[in-house]
């Protein structure tokens, strides 16, 4: 029974994907545009299909990050010029300052799956604070550890094994003295 | 100067003779009782190494019963054990000696030994209980001075130096003795006396450096045995756990090892009374003082027992109910009474009564507190594992319980045979009870001297 | 670091040498250093020969093993630079499948019962209704475990990863005592994990391999974030695993967490659905957070038995 469900589901995926590409065989364009107006953000995807602008088709913005792509507000569609205006936040963090940014076409019922990418400095740049790494501490590697910790221990080690330095020497005086008692006999 | 002196180094003639019989014969000749007590430790110890080695070998899964929540078992408990008899030594000897409680002088060198065999063995039982002890040179090459293990690493060798220094140097003029006194000794033996005893001549100025060292060494020690015992309580409260996550910590543990040291003084004071025939200087006097002590930190102990014990559970804050009421009333009720009853209260009331502190009742009652204080520092370890903050579910049984493996039981069995040969050993080689500190004392104040060179 | 770099060179030199033989080696040097198709890269490096020269060649010369040389272990120490991974679990879309746990160990390479991430159920008060708590190292910026290591086998790195080095762990558990979440785990050599672990040295076939390999016998184990995937991008098992995308993990300097699906702002992620760490009041300041278990996905449905008895 399993097995027939089985059988049976991925004929009707075939036959709707065939139906679906069929569907998506427009390839549209989209050229991205960057600009700053009175310190806002504004991102314009472009888009054409055969050379005609595209109008009403849902642009989804997104930004690179390290594992996936981090969408940016919902999709927007493109006005009667084509043109889909994104205004784009300027909280979004980056080491250098450079942001990779996506514009998308997904999942549209004439256009294919599209995908143009820009770089651009948008980001706010963040420091990397590693103080509770670098800093001297308890939690630290062996070479940061506090310097007064160090010192006190080292004071401390140092006074007993001078002490225990001090009374073997003794012993060896001790046996100083025996020969020297020995000769005077 | 020197006549100040010579008063001291001095004693009559004939009581030394009679005093240096009594005190080198167990060196003289060895009794087939000695012989059998021998053979046994040194089996015991052999077994430990083999189950040791068993357990290196395969897999500590199955040679022990640590898991991933209990994995600090009944090595770690011992050698918390083992690091408060340690402080034997600064009690009945460092301690007693700096008060000026004449009655330490014949209980010095005894204590001194045992602190020595039970750091030892101490040390050795960390190392078992080590998961890779092929990498302990890596304390040294990557030694993090921030770690509480390495302070107990360093506190752990200094302590046992300056125990085995101030052993040996009061140990110089016993072993003139010993050299010019016993005679029929292989040869090896006299040459062995003859090279210890470093040229000693018994000259003014050697007594004076003898002396002063001796007392220099005393005074260090003293801190020197709080601070392991103490060092070895923070590899605990440096911890998060809520059990034992108190600043009351170290004191508890300290006056733990005081109240185990009385008892094992009374155990090994009363053995060696017993075995080689010492009742003129092991006297009912030293049990009536040792029963004494034993009531005094019973109470210290009982008290910080309030501190540590009581109070949270008078509060009973969330992070403590886990492991207090477990200890009070649940599965480890009966185990933790025993403990407080055995290990507290016996040691507390029993020696209030002067019969109690006859020999043969003082050294059952020791035995006694001995064995309670064994399993009060189980108690701290296993039970203080088992009860994490985050509750422990979904893990196999043998996960969620401990009870030591045969080869666990076995190592620690051994460790037990370790100290008592090393102090056996020591006894059959050199006089357990320094017979110039002995005779010093009993000379105090006597006209009739004789330098005994 | 130049001398780290000449040390190992001149290691793996003389491992060459004793391959090849003196003559051999020799007469390799004189061709190389003559030899203009090999790219050079201008960096010099001395090498000693077997006959107890110092020569100079050129550092594409030297077969180079990054993996075995203590510069690129130190390297490890330091972390991915201009990276601080976090991750926050929403609790409301646990529904205890352990599909994570399982995915987890197949990663590692590790056999049930060792569990890098557990699921426990807590329930805080008996009016209050229970909720699965899925818990692992949480790679605290104050950690009290890489505090009490006596020899820097567990260290801090500066993408907020506690990491572990086998290679130098003695084994003495106190990080396992230190750590108030329980979340380490000792190899006490159970000896079908060890005949495992032989079997599965070199598998990589797992699509969530992480090469971060099980401690070695008698050393501490944990979570380690997936180190190796997460520098290149790719989310940890656990993440991957989860059939209800109830883990997100990412990078704080990014502000950014993903369970895989869905990508989101971090900090209004925390603040929308009041994000909380566990044991807040311990000081050891976690880099995993937890969505309460509110709004949940599933009714709480308690589990029927035990998974994790095999011994």
């Amino acid at each position: 029974m399993k097995k027939y469900n089985y059988f049976l589901t991925t004929c009707l995926s075939i036959l709707f994907s065939i139906a679906t590409a069929f569907a998506q065989d427009k390839v549209a364009k989209i050229a991205l545009t960057f600009e700053t107006v009175d310190s806002l953000h504004v991102c314009k995807a472009f888009v054409t299909s055969e050379g005609q602008p595209v109008v009403e088709l849902p642009i989804k913005l997104s930004v690179k990050r390290l594992f996936t792509k981090l969408p940016i507000g919902d999709a927007v569609a493109t006005d009667s010029t084509g043109v889909a205006t994104f205004e784009f936040p300027n909280d979004i963090p980056s080491k250098d300052g450079k942001l990779t940014i996506f514009a998308s076409i997904v999942e549209d019922e004439n256009f294919m799956d599209t995908e143009v990418s820009g770089e651009v400095k948008w980001g706010q740049i963040v420091v990397s604070d590693n103080s509770n790494v670098d800093e001297r501490s308890f939690s630290a590697g062996r070479d940061r550890a506090p310097i007064y910790f160090i010192a006190i221990s080292l004071l401390i080690i140092g006074l007993i094994w001078g002490t225990l330095l001090y009374a073997v020497l003794q012993v060896f005086k001790i046996k100083r003295l025996g020969k020297l008692e020995e000769i005077k006999e | 100067m020197s006549e100040n002196i010579n008063k001291h180094e001095t004693f009559t003639q004939a009581e030394y003779m009679v005093m240096k019989d009594d005190l080198l014969r167990p060196i003289e000749k060895v009794g087939k009782a000695g012989k059998i007590w021998i053979a046994f430790l040194v089996a015991v110890l052999l077994a430990g190494v083999v189950a040791y080695i068993i357990q290196e070998t395969k897999s500590k899964y199955v040679t022990t019963s640590l898991r991933d929540y209990t994995m600090w078992g009944i090595y770690i408990s011992n050698f918390l054990f083992m690091v408060a008899i340690g402080l034997v030594g600064v009690l009945m000897s460092a301690i007693l000696k700096l008060t000026n409680f004449e009655w330490y002088r014949p209980l010095s060198r005894i204590a001194e030994v045992i602190a020595i065999g039970a750091i030892m063995f101490g040390g050795i039982s960390i190392v078992v209980a080590m998961g890779r002890p092929d990498r302990l040179l890596n304390l040294l090459l990557h030694g993090r001075i921030q770690s509480p293990i390495i302070w107990d690493v360093i506190g752990i060798t200094t302590d046992l130096t300056a125990c085995i220094i101030l052993l040996f140097i009061p140990l110089i003029p016993s072993l003139v003795t010993c050299k010019n006194h016993l005679k029929n000794l292989p040869k090896w033996q006299l040459k062995m006396y003859n090279m210890l005893s470093f040229g000693w001549q018994g000259t003014p100025e050697q007594w004076q450096i003898l002396k002063k060292t001796m007392k220099t060494l005393t005074a260090l020690v003293i801190p020197l045995g709080v601070l392991i015992c103490t060092i070895t309580a923070w590899l605990f409260a440096t911890t998060l756990r809520a059990e034992w996550d108190s600043t009351n910590f170290g004191a508890y543990f300290v006056s733990n090892a005081f109240l185990l040291s009385v008892a094992v003084m009374t155990f090994a004071t009363f053995v060696f009374r017993k075995a080689y025939n010492l009742e003129k200087y092991l006297t009912e006097m030293h049990f009536d003082k040792l029963g004494q002590a034993m009531v005094l930190m019973a109470l210290i102990h009982g008290y910080f027992n309030i501190n540590e014990y009581l109070i949270p559970a008078y509060k009973m804050s969330g992070l403590h109910e886990n492991t207090l009421l477990n200890l009070f009333v649940g599965k480890e009720a009966g185990f933790y009474w025993s403990v407080v009853i055995f290990g507290i209260i016996v040691p507390f009331l029993l020696p209030l009564f002067p019969k109690m502190r006859k020999p043969l009742p003082l050294f059952i009652i020791s035995i006694v507190v001995l064995i309670a204080g064994w399993f009060r520092l189980y108690l701290i370890v296993i039970p203080g594992l088992l009860h994490p903050y985050l509750p422990i579910q979904d893990v196999p049984a043998s996960w969620t319980h401990y009870f030591p493996s045969a080869v666990e039981m076995t190592v620690v069995a051994a460790t037990f045979a370790g100290v008592l040969l090393v102090v056996t050993l020591f006894s059959r080689y050199f006089p357990i009870i320094s017979v110039w500190e002995v005779a010093e004392g009993e000379l105090e104040g006597k006209e009739e001297i004789f330098n005994y060179k | 670091m130049e001398k780290e770099n000449n040390n190992s060179s001149r290691r793996n030199f003389l491992k060459l040498g004793a391959l090849g033989g003196i003559a051999l080696a020799g007469t390799a040097i004189a061709s190389a250093v003559t030899d203009e198709s090999t790219k050079a890269t201008g960096k010099k490096v001395k090498v000693l020969t077997a006959d107890g020269k110092l020569v100079e060649i050129d550092s594409s010369l030297v077969d180079h093993h990054a993996a075995n040389d203590d510069y690129s272990k130190e390297e490890i120490r330091q972390g991915i630079e201009g990276k601080k991974f976090i991750r926050v679990i929403d609790l409301g879309k646990c529904a205890n499948e352990r599909k994570c746990i399982t995915g987890c160990q197949k990663a590692h390479n590790i056999l049930a019962p060792v569990e890098y991430i557990k699921v426990k159920k807590m329930q805080n008060s008996p009016l209050e209704s229970p909720y699965w708590f899925p818990t692992m190292c949480y790679h605290c910026d104050n950690p009290p475990c890489t505090k009490v290591c006596p020899v820097d086998a567990t260290f801090k790195r500066s993408d907020g990863i506690v990491a572990m080095d086998y290679d130098r762990c003695i084994g003495c558990k106190f990080c396992i005592a230190a750590c108030p979440y329980s979340a380490r785990t000792f190899n006490f050599g159970r000896p079908e994990q060890v005949k495992y672990s032989e079997e599965h040295k070199n598998d990589t076939s797992d699509p969530n391999h992480c090469s971060t390999p099980y401690a070695q016998e008698g050393t501490v184990a944990k979570c380690d974030f997936c180190t190796d995937r997460s520098a290149q991008g790719l989310l940890p098992a656990c993440v991957v695993e989860c059939p209800n995308g109830a883990i997100y993990h990412g990078d704080e300097l990014e502000d950014v967490v993903t369970n895989g699906e869905d990508t989101v702002r971090l900090k209004k992620l925390l603040a929308d659905r009041a994000g909380y760490r566990q044991f807040e009041e311990l000081g050891t300041k976690p880099r995993v957070y937890y969505l309460p278990p509110v709004k949940r996905d599933f009714p709480f449905e308690d589990a029927t038995e035990a998974q994790n008895t095999k011994e």
